[in-house]
């Protein structure tokens, strides 16, 4: 096949509409095959997006999707991680607009899933002084935070993990969500308003003193000590390894 | 006895189950492309499944045959796979699923002319030296008639003999293809050459009344013709490790592992004949 030829083809391949019940001819059968492994990565990795929308509606939304981004990425596993910024200006969607949440959440598990290993925060760090208040902890690789001001996308998102669509009695206001790896197992928790201050100061590569007076002034009637144990119990920030401790502001990177 | 005899392909559902698995010359094979990742869970099976098991790394991403080659981030993954868990068996497709910047994820259908061998032929080298191990490469399903200047086998013993690649033959594919573009199964496997083969697969396939074409799905048991041949080939060459493919529509653990049990006698059997014969 010459280069034309190829070109050719891969232009009949994306070509839209390609939706075939059947497998009419030779080239359908390329075409399904492709259209079909990018719908299921799609639905595989947004299991809630797909539960909220119901499989017909999921489907347009994916047909349009791949229709302006095919994969790059020979890792169908990590397919779509632009979605939800591409479904917030998705038309069709605008009157669900805490579906954009919905798919941060579910693109949020894949990637904690995915992430590097490394060394995680503990208890012990700060009892024998290995690290202190000036100490610098970023994130764990693993560790992601979303949260909607307006939509109650955690409880939506974890509703809809079990199957659940919409409940009647939920109250539509705004959460979020942490997710943190634990032994190789994603878990999640809610997020408060503190939760987040001190993540994201973390994550600017402010000392762990400067991330806890971030998270209090945030929400001055936050519980630090309980913040702080919910940031070791989750594993939520990187702890030194054993022959590399972690910098101080202002260290060179 | 051959120290590989019947491989599976390893599926999430029954990880547990694949760890504790004691049948003689079992082996589990995966998509790298899946396990592409720094660490997390994920390399964590995948080690803990290469401390008690051989493993094969089936590719389904290298574009062997593409005018545009992939982004180097494939192969290079590829390279660190081999490295850390140095697999029984790796191998990918005589096909292509990279062009300009998209990969289409579906082994794409390679007309076997000069350029196609030239070129298929330059990146088997590229990819061969990354990973400092001959390749296997697997023929594919054929759905589309193409105007080619070579035949199947032959193309595939001039590649071996330009790069020294390894074959692994898909008897299921070969099925499929004799009824869709009708080529000659049998002759297929009595003609590939025994020094070049190193791996087989079976699977099953489904009709597809809409195109009166045979459909390489993965996702019911192995066919019978498929047996056959593979009974055929073996009785020629000598065993060769042979996976059963099973993507979809996975039935219980004890099927899959019954159809293992299938392959393996076979293979036992073509190993015993081999023996006798060495000894007459």
């Amino acid at each position: 096949m010459s280069p034309e030829a190829m070109d050719r083809f891969a232009a009949e391949l994306w070509a839209t509409p390609a939706w075939e019940t059947g497998h009419a001819s030779g080239m359908a059968v390329y075409r399904n095959t492709v259209h079909k492994a990018c719908l299921d990565a799609l639905a595989a990795n947004y299991p809630a997006l797909w539960v909220l929308v119901g499989a017909p509606s999921f489907e347009l939304m994916a047909r349009c999707f791949m229709a302006e981004h095919p994969p790059s990425d020979a890792r169908l596993m990590v397919y779509g991680a632009h979605l939800a910024d591409w479904l917030a200006a998705f038309a069709p969607a605008q009157d669900w607009p805490h579906l954009v949440g919905v798919a941060r959440l579910d693109r949020a598990w894949t990637e904690a899933h995915l992430a590097d290993d490394a060394p995680t925060l503990q208890a012990h760090h700060i009892q024998r002084g290995v690290v202190g208040g000036e100490t610098v902890c970023p994130p764990h690789p693993a560790t992601r935070w979303v949260c909607d001001a307006d939509h109650p996308i955690a409880r939506l998102w974890q509703d809809a993990r079990k199957g659940l669509t919409q409940a009647a009695d939920l109250a539509w206001v705004g959460d979020g969500l942490l997710l943190t790896r634990v032994d190789g197992v994603v878990r999640w928790q809610a997020l408060e308003a503190a939760d987040r201050a001190l993540l994201e100061a973390c994550a600017q590569g402010q000392s762990l003193a400067q991330a806890l007076a971030a998270a209090q002034a945030t929400q001055p009637d936050a519980d630090l000590a309980a913040l702080v144990a919910r940031c070791l119990d989750s594993g939520a920030l990187r702890g030194p390894a054993p022959d590399s401790p972690l910098p101080t502001p202002g260290d060179p990177p | 006895m051959p120290s590989l005899l019947a491989g599976l392909g390893l599926k999430p559902e029954f990880f547990e189950q694949a760890l504790a698995e004691r049948a003689p010359g079992q082996w589990w094979e995966v998509h790298p492309e899946n396990y592409a990742v720094g660490g997390g869970p994920r390399r964590a099976w995948l080690e803990a499944i290469r401390r008690e098991h051989p493993l094969s790394l089936h590719g389904v991403s290298l574009s062997l045959a593409g005018v545009h080659a992939p982004p180097p981030e494939g192969l290079q993954s590829l390279a660190d796979l081999v490295r850390a868990l140095a697999p029984a068996l790796v191998s990918d497709h005589l096909a292509w699923s990279w062009h300009a910047g998209r990969y289409a994820p579906d082994l794409l259908p390679v007309q076997r002319d000069l350029a196609t061998l030239q070129r298929l032929c330059r990146r088997l080298d590229e990819v061969q030296n990354a990973l400092g191990r001959p390749l296997a490469i697997e023929n594919p399903s054929h759905y589309l008639p193409l105007a080619h200047e070579w035949d199947e086998v032959d193309f595939l013993h001039e590649v071996h003999r330009r790069t020294g690649c390894q074959l692994l033959v898909d008897l299921n594919n070969l099925v499929v293809s004799a009824h869709n573009v009708g080529q000659d199964a049998q002759d297929w496997v009595d003609r590939v050459r025994a020094d070049a083969v190193v791996e087989l697969h079976l699977a099953g396939h489904q009709p597809d009344a809409a195109s009166n074409l045979l459909i390489d799905s993965h996702d019911t048991s192995v066919g019978e013709a498929a047996w056959a041949l593979h009974e055929r080939l073996i009785r020629r060459i000598g065993p060769r490790p042979t996976l059963i493919e099973r993507d979809a529509q996975l039935p219980p653990y004890a099927q899959l592992q019954a159809e293992c049990a299938r392959a393996r006698q076979q293979l036992l059997a073509a190993s015993a004949q081999q023996g006798s014969s060495h000894v007459a």
